[in-house]
This record gives structure tokens, sequence and C-alpha cells, in this order.
């Protein structure tokens, strides 16, 4: 897990443990009142302003629960963390000093030669003779 | 058509050089071979490998491991440029060398204001050095010698003589002669090979290494290393680096590579080990750095430091690149940005 993925767990888990305080009702409240006031079929009329105060109030406490739980602005935004832990095969930190070159692939390397040396060795004695 | 034909160590060195070069090699095959005829230092090495083997048979899986953790061990620049190793101890029969690319092929690309000559040159010394690089660091075993004595205590002694005896025979001219007749007898032996690939989807170099025996399969992964420590003398023209290796990197001439090589890598490495640095990375990081200087700088760097006359320009060049290089790796280590303060 990223540290960001940590703060944004960490955002939501103190999100969800303050909105317990708007209790289930309330909560339900809320919702009924939200759908009310945005239902298609709903009627200006139908607005009592006493339902409008409740349901400006139980918004204002929902959103003190998510401000609480929001970062603090002043704070610098977090880079990335690594996705993976350090220190397996592929997954290093570049280093300073990385060493070869892929732009090229080199011949393999024999300990000793036989049919080039050989040749060699015939070519060597025929030139003395 | 531009042609890239052979490149001989004598018509890169001077004279004197090559005195030199040959003086050591003497010396080498006193030290290696002692007053052995050659015939029997032949028929000896033969007899060896077959109780190598049986010895070997039945701990083969064992002993693969050991020799890619040895030389981990021994070299950490691997684990630092996160590089794999697959080794194989195999039957002599597994062991079939691809040819290498034709040398006169008409596609050869432009050099530009390259001169092919010293490109090859400069890689026939590369050549040079990461055969003799692998001829030293063969004898890397004794670091595993508690382990190999629980397989048998004789293998130790064995495996040090059969080196001395396979790598003490290019040091003598008259070697070729009696491979001649091995090779009449159908008893010629390639003792392993090894090569590099570069996993682009990893971003990884995987060294390839099969041989007979243990002590041949880790001068193979040391080999492997150190092919890859070479192609940092390349550019980054693919075409041009083909061209270069296609001409240079013969079954031909691994012979004298062998037997010059060696002195090559000496003579870098003691730089390295003469100085106050203790971090082994350094020490193939310092050769990368080698490989990249230009040609004319590389041949004049490689003459001197095997004359043991380096000017003090280089010397002074050789301790910076170091001490830079033991500063990066500890930044890398400690990550610590700061270091230089």
């Amino acid at each position: 897990m990223t540290k960001q993925q940590l703060l944004e767990t960490i955002r939501r888990v103190i999100k969800q443990e303050l909105n317990e305080a708007l209790t289930p009702e309330e909560q339900k409240e809320l919702e009924e009142l939200e759908y009310e006031f945005t239902s298609d079929v709903r009627h200006d009329s139908a607005i009592s302003p006493s339902l409008y105060k409740r349901y400006k109030e139980l918004k204002a406490k929902e959103a003190k629960t998510d401000e609480a739980a929001a970062p603090a602005p002043s704070k610098p935004k977090e880079k990335p963390g690594p996705v993976v832990a350090p220190g397996k095969p592929g997954e290093k930190q570049k280093p300073r000093r990385p060493l070869g070159n892929p732009s090229v692939k080199p011949a393999p390397k024999a300990t000793m030669s036989e049919a080039e040396m050989l040749a060699k060795i015939v070519k060597r004695f025929k030139s003395k003779k | 058509m531009l042609h890239l034909v052979e490149v001989e160590y004598d018509k890169i060195f001077s004279p004197k050089t090559m005195t030199s070069l040959k003086g050591k090699s003497g010396e080498s095959l006193r030290q290696m071979l002692g007053n052995k005829p050659l015939r029997q230092t032949m028929s000896r090495s033969m007899a060896l490998l077959g109780e190598i083997i049986e010895a070997e048979d039945g701990y083969r899986d064992e002993l693969e491991m050991i020799a890619a953790q040895m030389v981990t061990d021994a070299y950490p620049i691997i684990d630092y440029a996160n590089i794999k190793i697959d080794a194989k101890i195999v039957n002599m029969s597994n062991i079939k060398l691809s040819e290498p690319q034709p040398q006169n092929d008409p596609t050869l690309p432009d050099f530009g204001k390259d001169d092919p000559e010293k490109l090859k040159a400069k890689r026939r010394i590369i050549n040079g050095i990461t055969q003799g690089a692998s001829i030293r660091g063969a004898f890397g075993f004794m670091l595993f010698k508690e382990y190999l004595d629980e397989i048998n205590p004789e293998l130790v002694a064995k495996y040090n003589e059969i080196l001395k005896l396979a790598f003490g025979i290019y040091d003598d001219e008259n070697a070729i002669a009696m491979l001649l007749s091995m090779i009449a007898q159908n008893r010629n032996m390639p003792g392993g090979e090894s090569e590099m690939e570069y996993n682009e989807e990893e971003e990884q170099f995987i060294i390839k290494a099969k041989a007979i025996c243990f002590p041949m399969l880790v001068h193979e992964i040391v080999k492997g290393l150190y092919e890859i420590v070479g192609t940092e003398g390349f550019g980054p023209d693919k075409e041009k680096n083909q061209a270069i290796v296609g001409a240079v990197d013969k079954l031909s001439n691994e012979p004298n590579d062998l037997r010059f090589g060696k002195f090559f890598y000496d003579a870098i490495s003691k730089i390295y080990n003469d100085s106050d640095i203790e971090d082994a990375r350094v020490r193939e990081l310092f050769f990368a750095e080698v490989y990249k200087l230009d040609e004319n700088d590389f041949f004049s760097f490689v003459e001197n430091v095997v004359n043991d006359e380096l000017t003090s320009a280089q010397l002074s060049w050789a301790t910076g690149t170091m001490k830079d290089i033991e500063k990066d790796l500890k930044k890398d280590d400690t990550g610590l940005e700061d270091l230089d303060e």
C-alpha cells in the first residue's frame, strides 16, 4: 500500500467514524429529505420551512464530518511511494553507477577454441613449411 | 566496401610492451606448469578432469548454487547492478559454441568519424581483460573450501591443479601444437562457455554460464560479469557495436586474449588494490570508467599501466575517478545526498 493509499484509507475510516455521530435515524431522515427535495415529482409548496431547516441542520452536521476527514489544505501533496517492496529483482532503485551497455550483444566466449584453432594451426604449419 | 580485418596485439602495442607481456607470460608459465613437459600437462589435465567430474556427480545442483553464490560474494557489484546468474554444470556434449557473425558483412555501417581499427583494437584489449579477470576469479573457490571438503577432501587440491594446467598452457606457444595432436585424436574439450543477455522488460543483465565442472563454471560466471563490464567500451550505436563484435569476438582470438589479458587485468586491478578504497564494487566500476575513455586515451592508459609507467595525470585521473565512484556508492547505500560536504 502506498502512503497516499494509506492516507485515503485513514480519511475514509475517520469519516465513517465521524458519520456515526449522524445517527442512523438522522442519516435516514437526511436521505429522505434529500430525495424529497430532488425528486422530479416534488412541489415547492410541499417543502415546509421547518423541514428545510431540519435538512440544513443535518447537512451542516454531515459537512462538518466531511471537513474533519479532509486533508489539511496547507499540507504538501504527498508523492506516491513505491508500489512494491524494494529489494526484489528488477525493482531496485536505479543506482547512480549503472553497469552495462544494453546496446551491444557480445559473442559467447569459450575457454578453449576448437575448429578455428585447428584451422589456424594448420595455416601456421603450412606457412612454416 | 569497408572490411574489418584481424587486429593482433603486436599491432596494437609497442615492441617494448609486447616484450614485457611475453616476459610476464613466460614467468606465468613457470608458475602455473613448473617444468612439466607439455604432453604430460595435457594428459594429466585429462585424467584430473575425469576425476573431478566423477567426484562432482550427484552434487551438481549444489555446486551450481555455490558457484553463483561464491561469485556474488566475491563481486558485490553483482548485487549492486542487479545482475542475475544462470549457471549450469553440464556434460561436454552440451557445450556448443555458436559461430560469430561473418566479418565481411556488406551491410557494415558507416563509422563516420569513428576509426573502426581503433574500435576493434579497444574491443580486443577489453576481451583480453575479460579473459584475464575470469582466470584470476576462477581461483576464488578457496572461499568455499570448507564446504567443498565435505563433498570430497581432495577436490580443492584438484581444482587448483586443473585450473593451473588449463590456463597455464596458454602461456606456452607450443601448446597449440599439442592441441593439434589432441584434436587429431578427437580428445579436444571445451571447458565451458558464457554469454550475457539483457532482459529489456526487467532492465536486467543476465549471466548465462555453462561448464563441465565447478571451477570452470566459476571461471565462466566471472567471464560473464566482465563481459557486462566490457559493454561499457561501446557507444550507443547498435549497428557499429555489432560490426565490431563480429570482427573481434572470435574463437581464434581467445588463446592470446587468455595469454595476455590477465596482465592487463592485473595491472589495472593493482591501481584499485593499491588505493585506500575498500569497497570492492569500485573495482569493476573503475574498469567500466577505463573502458569509457576515448580510444587514444584508452590505449595510452593500458600501455602505460602494463609497463607500470602511468603519467601523473593518468594516476590522478584514476584516483579521482575511484573516489567519485566510492562517493556515489555511499550515497546509494545511505540515501544521503550531502556526503560531499
